[in-house]
């Protein structure tokens, strides 16, 4: 750089124009093409009052900038949304199947209904809702066809008084199979999915519970929906384990928090994994409620691991300021929820896509 | 007599003195015939120390009125100051926490924008910026079902083709394609002919209509991009004869039509063509995943 004072023919030009915004005046610089062919051009900065010089090797950059301006102009999207707009439209014979797995997680599962308003929004393809526990009773609602709004109000009214009752007598205390009765949690999802059974929701629905006779994984795809919900509900030692034809159930969390082998083994081509189960809150639990289901946080992490490997994606919300029992954080773990789908949006699409060209790839 | 004087006196002192209080100029007038001479910073100035007097009861109007002396001169932090200490002096003000709201907005502070409008959504206020800025805030955040029912009752009372534009965008991506073309159609002054053509023939390709896809882009001039996308429209139909006539036509200039070329020969099974061009895109990031599902 040098000084435009040193330049007769730039102080010129520069006089009447200094102290206005930034300007560049662009020369031809004289004899430039015979100077070893370097720079034809001269710039001048006109507030600064400063001559550079702009090399054809720049020159070129610029002209390939203007290109890449000019091409993304012309083709806004780029491959990804072509072929989602395919998969989504023209390859109805190949489209990838999706199945959403909504884990347990308690109070913070309510960052599910969170992750489905996005899904639902941005209109994502999906297949089959899997959950378990809090993720079955989401899912429950979901698949029955409810609205997001409505489902958020049921939220967001919710408390523990409106889903349990407590049932302790200290001197039966040894012999009480649960803390709490389910008289209202049957009562409240009688209000809100009423005498449904799987065959009439909207969406594919599975839930997940544990038989506490056999240890045995128990998946309900058919029959009432209500006893389903509730047995994949049932915290143990919380809520009164659900007896069902000639099984015991209790939380679907104890034997499997994230199933998404179900959503495989149940044709899904792609697993979006909804895993609210995850860190166990800062707070030293101090009542029976809190470590007990601190105690299922904290195996259902350990066993989950394997199967949030085998999603093709993971949602996690950051719900590490909301524990399990912190219902009334309705709102924040709602919206941790949505952010956290949002932030994964286009990797659901390129899983789908890839899913999608990958059965064109094998079609015989 | 005596007395009488002294009352006269006293009278006349008491009526100079209400006089001259009555009609001294507000700081506001003395600011505002600065802001005439173009004295910007002497009128800021003037109402910077009057709102500083404690006398002063006007404070409110003083700081709306710093408030706009600070847009003038592109000074927005400033301007966010003064309408926070308008909005503590009254805080019932609607109009204070609107430009407040709108400031924040302005600043790319969207949380405390939309704590600030939806404050005044709280009173049942009702208003077209308050509508727009909120429709921003939640554009911006991305979430796009607020943005959309924010924007639309912006839309609903005034037109403004920004809006239509961005209401075309959120119902593209929200699934709402019916509606997103009516929005492109209001935003019409927003698009170029050939740009509102291409954005009407994907909006209904997405919807699942490629015939009317193909009127649309058949009006367009002859380029590179219309080709791909009638090739798309083709292909989406599907007609895999005219989509690979025109991927091919498209030319090897436009990727995306490679890459649809190389899937309808892969589709009729000339493998070894489509595993060509796959090869030659996966250098391309962009395609490098897509093309990976072949090549593996």
């Amino acid at each position: 750089m040098k000084n435009v004072a040193a330049d007769p023919w730039s102080a010129k030009k520069l006089k009447s124009r200094k102290g206005e915004r930034t300007h560049y005046l662009i020369s031809p610089l004289e004899g430039g093409r015979n100077r070893g062919g370097i720079f034809p051009y001269q710039f001048v900065n006109l507030s600064t009052c400063q001559l550079f010089n702009f090399s054809i090797l720049s020159f070129r950059r610029f002209i390939v900038l203007l290109f890449f301006i000019f091409s993304a102009r012309i083709f806004p999207a780029d491959i990804s949304d072509y072929l989602y707009l395919m998969s989504r439209t023209g390859w109805a014979r190949y489209r990838a199947k999706v199945g959403v797995v909504l884990s347990g997680g308690a109070a913070r599962g309510i960052a599910h209904i969170g992750v489905l308003k996005c899904w639902k929004e941005r209109n994502l393809p999906m297949d089959l809702i899997v959950g378990t526990s809090v993720g079955a009773i989401v899912g429950g609602l979901f698949a029955s066809g409810l609205e997001i709004p409505k489902i958020e109000k049921i939220g967001e009214d919710l408390n523990w008084n409106k889903l349990v009752e407590v049932k302790v007598i200290p001197s039966r205390l040894l012999n009480l199979t649960s803390i709490v009765s389910n008289e209202r949690m049957t009562q409240f999802f009688d209000a809100y999915v009423g005498d449904r059974d799987f065959d009439s929701l909207k969406i594919p629905f599975i839930s997940v519970a544990s038989d506490l006779k056999t240890g045995q994984k128990i998946i309900f795809r058919e029959g009432k929906l209500i006893p389903a919900i509730r047995a994949s509900s049932a915290i143990p030692g919380i809520f009164e384990p659900v007896a069902y034809k000639h099984r015991l159930l209790v939380d679907g969390g104890v034997v499997d928090n994230v199933p998404t082998d179900v959503a495989v083994s149940n044709g899904m081509d792609v697993v979006v994994a909804s895993w609210t189960g995850g860190g166990i809150g800062a707070e030293e639990p101090r009542s029976i409620i809190a470590i007990l289901t601190r105690v299922i946080s904290i195996s259902g992490i350990l066993l989950s691991k394997k199967q949030l490997d085998a999603a093709d994606v993971v949602i996690s919300p950051d719900l590490k300021n909301i524990s399990p029992l912190d219902i009334g954080k309705f709102k924040t773990a709602e919206k941790k929820g949505y952010e956290a789908c949002r932030g994964k949006i286009n990797e659901i699409k390129k899983a789908f896509v890839i899913a999608t060209l990958k059965k064109i790839k094998d079609e015989k | 007599m005596k007395s009488s004087v002294v009352f006269v006196l006293t009278v006349f002192l008491m009526a100079s003195c209400a006089g001259a209080r009555f009609s001294r100029r507000s700081p506001i007038g003395i600011a505002k015939s600065f802001e005439d001479e173009g004295k910007t910073d002497d009128a800021i100035e003037i109402l910077k120390n009057a709102s500083q007097d404690p006398r002063e009861k006007n404070k409110v109007e003083i700081y709306l009125r710093l408030a706009d002396l600070y847009e003038k001169k592109d000074d927005i932090v400033s301007r966010i100051e003064v309408l926070k200490k308008a909005k503590s002096a009254d805080g019932k003000r609607v109009d204070v926490r609107l430009k407040l709201g709108v400031c924040f907005l302005n600043a790319g502070l969207h949380d405390e924008a939309e704590k600030e409008l939806l404050y005044l959504v709280s009173l049942g206020a009702e208003n077209p910026t308050l509508w727009k800025s909120l429709g921003e805030i939640y554009y911006e955040k991305g979430r796009l079902g607020k943005a959309d029912f924010y924007f639309r009752k912006f839309a609903s009372a005034i037109d403004d083709s920004g809006v239509f534009r961005k209401l075309f965008e959120i119902n593209e991506t929200l699934g709402n394609f019916a509606d997103a073309r009516s929005f492109l159609a209001s935003a019409a002054g927003e698009f170029s002919d050939e740009e509102f053509s291409k954005a009407l023939a994907v909006d209904w390709m997405k919807d699942g209509n490629p015939a009317e896809a193909i009127d649309e882009l058949e009006r367009l001039k002859e380029t590179g991009e219309k080709n791909f996308l009638l090739g798309l429209a083709y292909y989406e139909k599907p007609d895999l004869e005219k989509a690979e006539f025109y991927f091919e036509k498209a030319g090897k200039a436009v990727k995306p039509a490679r890459f649809f070329l190389a899937l309808i020969y892969w589709q009729k099974k000339e493998k070894k063509k489509a595993l060509d061009i796959f090869r030659a895109l996966s250098v391309d990031e962009k395609f490098a995943p897509y093309c990976a599902v072949f090549l593996d």
